[in-house]
């Protein structure tokens, strides 16, 4: 299955995920500039944000509780935003497109 | 006993509170409190171990980046790790929160790492990365890097042979080793493909001084008297090369400077690196004639026999061994009491060796270098010995350790390379650095 | 055994050809042997070609001697060299011998195997030297057999169950 990284530039990044696996262990393994992921994936710290490409903002589910309360300490939030580290890849979101933001370049 | 340091001319006698250095008589002696009183210990914690450099590992125990391993080092939990981009980074291992280990397990493989106790998430590069409810800290909490995982003031490497320094103002690491590089790169030269470390960590502990264990493990005099029975295991099984005629079994002791200094001549047993015994067989024949064509191709044959057929064993100041000879052992050790040290003993191989190889390796390293085999264990009770000797210190205050002291080239079996040592040593606890 | 055929019947009595109450006594009298230094009994309790193992502490069971960096790794010969270097005093971390006491217990037989039984049981081995007693804990992975009348050791292999051998120092005596 295949996530495409945008980074704010344009420059686009093409990941090869396997199921199961989140957006910021791909991005974190594949080398994608501005993922910090500074807690690691325990959502206490909010830099692994990532804007969802227009196209796939209906097709990804929701946000729970917890993610949408560490949301708030995204950098640069809008209606687009997620934690990278709980979007679980999975056939769904194959050819998912997300942005990096800015503020994280 | 107590005196003041006066060195009367500029080399001829330097006599201090706990050395004795006449190069005129060629005496020298060592205050047996130098290894039983708590308040050298305390001195050498602060003027050695703290501004020194430490060895923490080696380049291959970390493979990946994002590796990390917990260690001890100089009496503080750090640990030892790679970041994204693979560099290698050492941190005190200690919550900057309330302080609880953060890195609880022995080794393994982390983006972040988060303290058990409250929470506090850290990345790989120490940088504090837990978000809080607005009013819980100041709104600046943590950006002046105050709440990260504190670093250890230096860390550098030679040859893949990493070290720290707890002192920010130590000499460059290059510097601190002077001819100690030489015989670090002997060893690194072994294997085309780089060195590792194989097979695990063997800890153990002696109920002695530190220092004791400096002195053994580059004492070239001990060897017939202490390892006599390892001897004869080598003889009964076929496992020496006396050489020939006219390369005679010398070895020779030197100052590498810095406190530093190595032992290198010829023994008898085999070397993994290349040289053959009759036990190891045929198979065993042909493969060290391999390694050996590939070692003259690679660095040309003056170099590629001191390898092949030097042995060595180095002291870098002020507690790491690395012995070169019928296996490779890389060792420290750091003084728990002045009566009580603990000691992590490594194998090193070269990257690629076959399993054969690699099987002769191990075996000739736990005949003789690990705390089961024929000879460690009874420089364990050698050094113990030594130790319950010196509670009879105030009548018996002095060790001697002149031997050899007025030759220009002194052998192995003198006891040039302790000499080293202890000048540094003393040097360093007279507060200078 | 009902519904067991001759061939079936025979080899699962061979299989068990050991009883747990053999094996105990086996392992005790090894112990006494071993407490009271009569090394050359010891040794002719193990069958030609076994081989006596004392991986690093803490180690998995299966680990191999070709890989990890082991305390004791004896094939027949080296065994047999081990205990006459202990028999002379030019062994010096045994010499005075130090003062051994096992314990051996929880003896499990684990079925048949390649070579004989399969037998695993814990042991607490005291050794006292110079007025300091060591504690050494853990358990021992045996392969037995009977070799005509008698059970033979045809490999041996002592786990330590530390995290180091501090404070031990050494591995000095057979464990």
């Amino acid at each position: 299955m295949k996530v495409k990284f945008v980074a704010a530039d344009g420059a686009e990044q093409e990941l090869a995920v396997e199921e199961g696996v989140s957006l910021m262990e791909a991005a974190v393994h594949g080398g994608v500039d501005g993922i910090d992921a500074d807690c690691g994936g325990q959502l206490a710290c909010a830099t692994c944000h990532i804007y969802l490409d227009d196209a796939w903002l209906s097709r990804v589910p929701p946000p729970a509780e917890d993610e949408e309360d560490m949301l708030e300490f995204a950098l640069g939030r809008d209606a687009r935003s997620r934690l990278s580290c709980q979007i679980i890849m999975s056939e769904s979101l194959d050819g998912l497109v997300v942005h990096v933001p800015e503020s994280q370049a | 006993m107590a005196t003041i340091s006066s060195t009367s001319s500029a080399t001829e006698l330097s006599e201090g509170r706990w050395i004795r250095d006449d190069r005129t008589a060629g005496i020298f002696k060592v205050n047996r409190e130098a290894f039983t009183s708590q308040e050298v210990l305390d001195l050498e914690r602060e003027r050695i171990f703290d501004r020194a450099w430490l060895y923490i590992g080696h380049a291959s125990e970390l493979k990946a980046p994002n590796d990390y391993l917990t260690r001890n080092i100089g009496g503080r939990e750090l640990i030892f790790n790679r970041n994204r981009k693979g560099e290698y980074q050492a941190f005190l291992n200690t919550c900057p929160h309330r302080g609880a280990i953060v890195a609880r397990e022995k080794c393994g493989n982390a983006i972040s790492f988060k303290c058990f106790y409250h929470g506090w998430s850290f990345n790989n590069n120490g940088k504090f990365a837990t978000r809080n409810p607005a009013g819980t800290y100041p709104d600046d909490f943590g950006k002046d890097g105050t709440v990260d995982l504190a670093r250890v003031p230096q860390i550098d490497s030679y040859r893949d042979f990493f070290f720290i320094s707890y002192d920010p103002l130590a000499p460059k690491l290059r510097d601190f080793l002077a001819g100690a590089k030489d015989i670090l790169d002997l060893v690194a030269d072994h294997s085309p493909n780089g060195m590792e470390i194989v097979g695990g960590v063997q800890e153990y502990s002696i109920r002695a001084n530190w220092k004791l264990l400096v002195e053994n493990s580059y004492d070239g005099y001990h060897a017939m008297e202490t390892h006599e029975t390892y001897f004869d295991y080598l003889v009964q099984s076929a496992a020496l090369d006396m050489g020939s005629g006219d390369k005679p079994l010398v070895s020779r002791g030197y100052d590498l400077g810095n406190g530093h200094a190595v032992v290198e001549g010829r023994a008898p047993w085999g070397r993994p690196v290349a040289r053959h015994i009759p036990a190891w067989g045929e198979e065993g024949k042909a493969a060290v004639a391999e390694l050996r064509r590939e070692l003259v191709d690679r660095l040309g044959p003056e170099r590629a026999e001191r390898i092949y057929d030097g042995d060595r064993n180095l002291g870098v100041f002020p507690n790491l061994v690395i012995n070169d000879i019928m296996a490779i052992t890389v060792r420290t050790f750091y003084p728990i009491a002045p009566d009580l040290m603990h000691v992590s003993s490594w194998a090193l191989a070269p990257v690629g060796e076959t399993p054969e190889a690699r099987k002769r390796r191990l075996d000739s390293f736990l005949e003789f270098l690990g705390p089961g085999g024929f000879a460690t264990p009874d420089d364990v009770e050698a050094l113990e010995s030594a130790q319950r000797g010196y509670a009879a210190a105030k009548f018996a205050p002095w060790n001697d350790i002149s031997r050899g002291m007025l030759k220009d080239d002194p052998l192995g079996d003198d006891e040039a390379q302790m000499r080293a040592f202890w000048r540094e040593w003393n040097r360093r606890m007279e507060g200078r650095r | 055994m009902n519904g067991m055929s001759k061939t079936q019947v025979s080899s699962a009595v061979a299989a068990s050809a050991l009883t747990r109450a053999e094996c105990e006594d086996f392992l005790y009298h090894e112990a006494t042997l071993l407490d009271e230094w009569r090394l050359d009994e010891w040794f002719d309790l193990f069958a030609k070609g076994a081989i006596y193992e004392v991986p690093t502490a803490g180690a998995d069971d299966d680990v191999s001697s070709s890989e990890a960096l082991f305390y004791v790794a004896d094939d027949y010969a080296r065994l047999r060299y081990r205990i006459d270097r202990l028999k002379s005093p030019a062994a010096h971390s045994e010499w005075p011998r130090s003062d051994t006491s096992r314990i051996i217990g929880n003896v499990q037989l684990l079925g048949a195997c390649e070579g004989g039984e399969k037998v695993r049981c814990t042991f607490a081995t005291f050794r006292s030297k110079n007025g300091i007693t060591d504690l050494f804990v853990g358990h021992c992975l045996y392969v037995l057999r009977k070799e005509e009348a008698s059970i033979r050791i045809a490999s041996k292999r002592v786990m330590l169950d530390l995290n180091s051998l501090r404070p031990q120092g050494r591995v000095s005596i057979l464990l």
